[in-house]
């Protein structure tokens, strides 16, 4: 056993005068003076002092702010210091002030008559009881969301004594007044019994929970101590002392590797430990990292440095981090210039791996070094990092060079969108001329989100092309035919710009074709508008209308074949053989007569077909004839050809007990074939 | 229930499982019972990763659709969107926010988890909308590659092509990197990278920086994968407009396989029990899944599908030998014995049934005249002939107004093998198209012309020769049943992409530097630095493993090919396959298409 330091105090005042906090895991503790005297003569002032837990002051202020009620630390050592008012300051270990905030209106009216500070899961929390008997807290003062707690039912006078607890990530109150056990949650105030609780009891006075929220312990006013779970689903075990008075002080105590559980009473003069030895508890120990952020929060850099080295911790963990911290305090030196002060941070840190340059640049514009900032940002690998402080910082052009490097398509649209409200249209048109990334993006986001102004983009560019495709698209949107012609006649003068004679003729056509759509759909009393020129011609042919669809063909220059083909289908569809078989024979066929079997067939007209049969090409003649069934002819034909393939076909069609004399002609002719 | 994943080389589950450790530790966040909001496009992707009995074990209760209007009523602490970070659905949830009842207790809380990055424009938005402030957690998970089989990964990202190669956004190549990185950071770095393409160098050129930007996190992690081969899909236009001759990739041809699944029409699958005959015929599509977990399908996925008949053949005989065992089991231990395996073998006999009805379906098709038509034109154009003219086929294919996508996909194949056409025959076509299928069309055309799938002979050559020729892209002795060469795949066309990856193992590119020059796009190499202690010494024999990345979408006939290439006793490499979407060259001509309806007059 060796001693690591002696302690230093050297107070003299009476400690039952100050308000006392001392901070977790052996922390920081603070102390303000002369809290409870009432003139406020500036000798007389309050005074805040932090020490160290040995004993070493390490900052004191006089405290000129209003009447405190409550100190207490957060879990990364601020100091908190509860006004009456509900206003809550907050203090780093040096006494520099940091921030403020309040604990809502309620409070301000009704004063705060007794706080306590909390730690969960999800950060420090206070907790108030105002002056109304009202509990109003917040769980966590860095993300503040206040919750004012249900009322307890006939609460006259302020509980005895009361505790926050946090179970299943809900934090809630348990409070006593007299014999009674009240439990808080966000929605109701419930009475609960403590299991095992002796009846004779008695009321109750004072009441203790253990840092983790596990264990409670209460204590009445007939000595009887009760000590369980803090869910109150289990008893640990009871005890009666003989002293009855109301204790100074009731805490559990924190023993790491302890098997015992224990609290320990306090009165004026007497101490007692309570506790039973049946079961093993984990505390959660002070961890490396606290350490070392505790340090940190002390400026001691290099010792945290050596520890770090000295345990041998990963950079990431341990000296990065360190080094960090060191750089966001270098950059608050005011009397060093930006060169300096960047140059001093970057020979110190150069290329330590997880050091963010980012971070200290921020904190360099928080103390408004803008400059510095930028100089420190330079030295960021991450362009995804400098971005958004650029922006910040109102370098939006700079951060649009930056997020373009980084490739994330993300950050170049949350710049352009920066820009865009930035800047007047002019200026950002042509920023984004130079940028043809974020140029391409921006006209992504207006084809979803702004049309229009993807129009003004094409037309900067001169690109009528795209002003063409541009206003064809907006013509389909148009609800009535006028407005869909002017669309379309827009789109044809900016393809013939584009000298695009294609586009250009084939928009004047599409035009051409509404207005006889119109038309037709008029003298038809039949829809017709924005069919394709195919199936315009179809349907009148379907309805008979010869001529009209005669008028197109020749108007569109349909190619001869394809006019055919549709006129053959159009008319098979109608079932109109007679003009099928007049317009066969109206000139000769430009597809050929095979056509014609297949579109007979298809309809299952047999009959029909086989008029067109002999009329097709000796090469597609086998085909014909095996599509109306007719394998006689079809077997002389592949006979005639002298091809094996086409009588193999025409085999593979004859059935055993219909076809056995052709299927005889057609071997025959195949072993001739095959002698040769 | 995914011990397909690690049946290959590289065991696929540890990325599955990161995935799942991410989804878990974010529900566990939000504590309580949840409601998750889908956006439906991600419904399929996450399938793959966990089903719902992982989400109710999260204490998911309900599951509802993304669409604007109020939430539906359900009893839940917790409301979670599942969203992909796009304007469009950031409008919606904002409307499903502000019309959620305020007075309802308890009050429900919202999150979002955007998939696969957080966005700050979105967040932007929302805030800009009033509404940022409800949403309690805002996370991201990074689906950026998902496992789909042993050797396979996809982002399943439909419009990755579109976006590179016709709109200049370059999100989906970002999101690769992104998911290459996570990909190291889990199978280590790789040490060698090759590229072909503009998408290709700028992949490889974010993956460098993200590796400068965090110095620190080195990668100890010895490398699975030796080589990394971007490919571009623009380098490569012509593969995915052939008809796939593969048997999986028949599937997707004609029914489309969607997340590994596909649906099928019903009749042949009716079931075969004595004396329903066939009165209830289903009427359900038939969803069947398709992986490497089936042992039968494995096999003769990647056969050319005019060799899995006589593979199902096989097997029936197999099948049905085994089941005759059962009248020669005559002591216990043989009866017992039969009994013990009569579940593998009934598994056996289902798979075999299904497949069987799958072939026969698509043999109903590959026997058609018009498939034999069409693919006769598509060999002629990938064998060089008469592709500078106005094909007489095509022609009639139009008149008869055949589906304008079957069209297009010809076009396009002709254009592209003859290195553009000329200016008469596009334009003949483009006409004969806006006149059959109507002028709307003409954006659609437009866009593959910004693609390079349809575009005008401005040089006045014809390169498509030489890259053929060199590149030996035309086979004319295939072998179909027991193939000697990735040209198989298409019988007869051996995939370009896969050539390059081919050639790039051996001999290297150095030998075809003057045809690399003809195909779109730079060609490079990068070497990333691997720590003293983690370079591979390789033991005599042992394989080498490359990931090829098709930026732009791949086919599964071109998958084949590389199982193939990774299956050959003397090719010394094996492959894994990754890519921003699997497609076939109906859906890529889809995603390409311009979707314009009209508001009637």
């Amino acid at each position: 056993r060796f001693e690591l330091y002696t302690m230093e105090w050297s107070l003299k005042e009476d400690l039952r005068d100050c308000l006392v906090a001392a901070a977790p895991y052996g922390g920081p503790i603070a102390l303000l003076k002369n809290n409870a005297r009432k003139e406020k003569s500036p000798s007389t002032r309050p005074l805040l002092e932090i020490y160290s837990a040995s004993g070493l002051l390490l900052a004191s202020t006089p405290w000129k702010s209003g009447q405190l009620v409550q100190l207490g630390w957060t879990a990364s050592e601020d100091l908190l210091c509860i006004q009456e008012d509900g206003t809550v300051l907050i203090y780093n270990l040096f006494c520099e002030f940091k921030r403020h905030f309040s604990m809502g209106n309620e409070v301000l009216q009704n004063h705060v008559l007794e706080a306590k500070v909390f730690h969960t899961e999800y950060g420090t929390g206070v907790a108030i009881l105002t002056g109304a008997h009202r509990f109003s807290l917040t769980t966590n003062i860095d993300d503040l969301k206040l919750r004012r707690m249900p009322e307890v039912p006939g609460l006259q006078k302020p509980p005895s004594c009361w505790a926050v607890l946090s179970q299943d990530r809900v934090t809630i109150v348990l409070l006593a007044v007299g014999q009674e056990l009240y439990l808080l949650d966000n929605t109701s105030c419930s009475v609960v019994t403590p299991p095992g609780m002796s009846p004779s009891a008695g009321a109750y006075l004072c009441m203790a929970v253990s840092f983790n929220y596990r264990c409670l312990a209460l204590f009445t006013d007939t000595g009887y101590i009760w000590m369980g779970l803090a869910t109150l689903k289990d008893k640990f075990c009871e005890f009666t002392s003989s002293i009855r008075s109301p204790p100074k002080q009731m805490v559990w105590c924190l023993r790491p590797r302890s098997r015992q559980r224990a609290v320990v009473v306090a009165w004026d003069r007497q101490l007692m430990v309570a506790g039973n030895s049946t079961e093993c508890i984990q505390y959660k120990r002070l961890t490396i990292e606290v350490l070392l952020d505790r340090l940190v929060l002390r400026r001691l850099y290099p010792l945290a440095i050596r520890i770090c080295e000295y345990l041998r911790l990963s950079e990431i963990q341990g000296v990065s981090r360190i080094l960090a911290h060191w750089a966001c305090y270098k950059v608050q030196q005011k009397d060093k210039s930006d060169e300096e002060v960047a140059h001093a941070i970057n020979q110190k840190l150069g290329d330590t791996p997880g050091i963010s340059y980012s971070e200290i640049a921020a904190r360099a514009y928080d103390c408004g070094r803008t400059e510095l900032a930028i100089k420190l940002l330079e030295y960021e690998p991450r362009s995804g990092e400098q971005v958004p402080l650029l922006l910040k910082m109102k370098r939006s052009k700079l951060a649009l060079g930056k997020a373009i490097e980084s490739g994330d398509t993300d950050l170049v649209y949350t710049v352009v969108l920066h820009l865009k409200n930035e800047l007047n249209r002019g200026t950002f048109f042509m920023t984004l001329q130079n940028q043809p990334v974020a140029l391409s993006l921006y006209r992504q986001f207006c084809k979803h989100q702004e049309r229009e102004t993807l129009k003004d983009l094409y037309n900067q560019d001169d690109n009528h092309q795209e002003l063409g495709n541009f206003h064809v698209h907006s013509s389909y949107s148009e609800k009535r035919i006028e407005g869909r012609v002017g669309a379309l006649q827009n789109a044809l003068d900016e393809y013939y710009k584009a000298k695009n004679e294609f586009a250009a003729k084939a928009t004047e056509d599409q035009i051409k074709l509404l207005r006889l759509q119109r038309h037709l759909q008029e003298d038809f009393d039949k829809p017709y508008l924005d069919l394709s020129l195919h199936d315009t011609v179809s349907n009148l042919i379907l309805d008979g209308h010869h001529k009209r669809a005669e008028q197109l063909y020749r108007e569109f220059k349909i190619p001869d074949k394809r006019y055919w083909w549709l006129k053959i289908s159009a008319l098979a569809n109608r079932g109109d053989w007679e003009e099928l078989e007049k317009f066969s024979k109206s000139k000769k066929s430009p597809i050929g007569y095979l056509p014609f079997v297949e579109i007979s067939v298809k309809h299952h007209n047999r009959y029909e077909a086989k008029k067109y049969a002999p009329r097709v090409t000796p090469e597609q003649r086998v085909k014909a004839f095996v599509l109306v069934g007719d394998l006689d002819q079809a077997a002389d034909a592949a006979i005639e050809h002298k091809n094996e393939t086409e009588m193999n076909f025409v085999l593979s069609k004859c059935t055993a007990s219909t076809d056995t004399a052709v299927a005889e002609k057609l071997n025959r002719a195949r072993a001739q074939l095959l002698k040769k | 229930m995914a011990a397909h994943l690690s049946s290959g080389r590289v065991n696929l589950t540890a990325l599955r499982e990161a995935g799942r450790r991410e989804l878990r530790e974010f529900l566990d966040k939000c504590a309580g019972s949840k409601a998750i909001v889908w956006d439906e496009y991600l419904t399929g992707p996450f399938g793959l990763i966990a089903q719902y009995s992982l989400l109710k074990e999260h204490e998911v209760e309900k599951m509802f659709t993304l669409k604007p209007g109020r939430l539906p009523q359900a009893d839940v602490k917790n409301i979670i969107f599942f969203v992909r970070p796009k304007l469009e659905l950031m409008d919606i949830i904002t409307d499903n926010v502000l019309r959620e009842d305020r007075g309802r207790s308890p009050q429900r809380d919202f999150h979002i988890l955007f998939v696969p990055r957080r966005s700050l424009l979105c967040e932007q938005w929302l805030k800009e909308q009033g509404v940022l402030g409800s949403f309690i957690h805002r996370e991201q998970y990074s689906l950026d590659l998902i496992p789909f089989d042993g050797d396979l990964l996809s982002m399943e990202s439909e419009s990755a092509f579109k976006e590179c190669y016709l709109e200049s956004d370059q999100t989906s190549l970002y999101h690769a990197a992104k998911g290459l990185m996570t990909l190291q950071a889990l199978y280590g770095t790789i040490p060698q990278i090759f590229g072909k393409g503009e998408c290709a160098r700028h992949v490889a050129n974010m993956m460098i920086r993200m590796k400068r930007e965090f110095p620190g996190s080195q990668n100890s992690i010895f490398p699975v994968f030796d080589t990394l081969l971007l490919l571009d899909r623009n380098v490569d236009l012509l593969t995915p407009l052939a008809t796939q001759l593969t048997y999986e990739g028949l599937i997707d041809e004609i029914y489309g396989i969607q997340n590994t699944y596909v649906k099928l029409p019903p009749e042949k699958f009716a079931p075969k029990k004595q004396g329903e005959g066939g009165k209830d015929l289903p009427t359900e599509p038939k969803k069947l899944q398709l992986n490497s977990a089936e042992e039968l399908y494995a096999e003769i996925r990647d056969k050319n599908f005019n060799a899995v008949g006589s593979v199902l053949s096989k097997k029936a005989k197999i099948i049905s030998a085994a089941f005759e065992e059962r009248h020669h089991a005559k002591t216990v231990g043989e009866i017992k014995q039969f009994v013990s395996q009569l579940p593998h073998m009934q598994a056996a006999r289902s798979s075999l049934a299904n497949h069987t009805s799958i072939a026969e379906l698509i043999k109903d098709i590959t026997t058609s005249e018009d498939f034999f038509d069409n693919l006769t034109v598509e060999q002629e154009f990938m064998s060089g002939i008469d592709t500078d003219k106005v094909n007489n086929y095509i022609e009639d294919c139009i008149a008869q107004k055949h589906p304008l996508i079957k069209i297009l996909r010809l076009v396009c194949l002709q254009s592209v093998c003859n290195s553009g056409l000329k200016q008469k025959v596009l334009d003949h076509y483009k006409r004969e198209i806006l006149q059959t299928y109507g002028y709307e069309h003409i954006l659609t055309l437009n866009n593959l012309e910004k693609a390079g799938l349809l575009k005008p002979q401005t040089s006045g050559r014809n390169n498509y020769p030489t890259i053929r020729k060199t590149l030996r892209l035309w086979m004319d002795d295939v072998n179909e049943q027991n193939p000697n060469d990735i040209s198989y795949v298409y019988s007869g066309y051996a995939p370009l992409s896969v050539r390059l990856a081919q050639l790039l193992a051996r001999p290297g590119w150095r030998s075809i530097e003057e045809v690399l020059k003809m195909l779109p796009g730079p060609h490079f190499e990068e070497r990333q630095q691997l720590p003293t202690g983690l370079q591979k010494k390789r033991q005599h024999g042992e394989n080498r493993v490359t990931l090829v990345f098709f930026l732009g979408g791949v086919t599964y006939a071109e998958i084949a090919a590389l199982r193939f290439l990774s299956q050959m006793e003397d090719g010394g490499t094996e492959y894994v396959i990754a890519t921003t979407k699997l497609i076939n060259g109906t859906s890529w001509i889809k995603s390409l298409m311009e979707k314009l309806e009209p508001t009637p007059f």
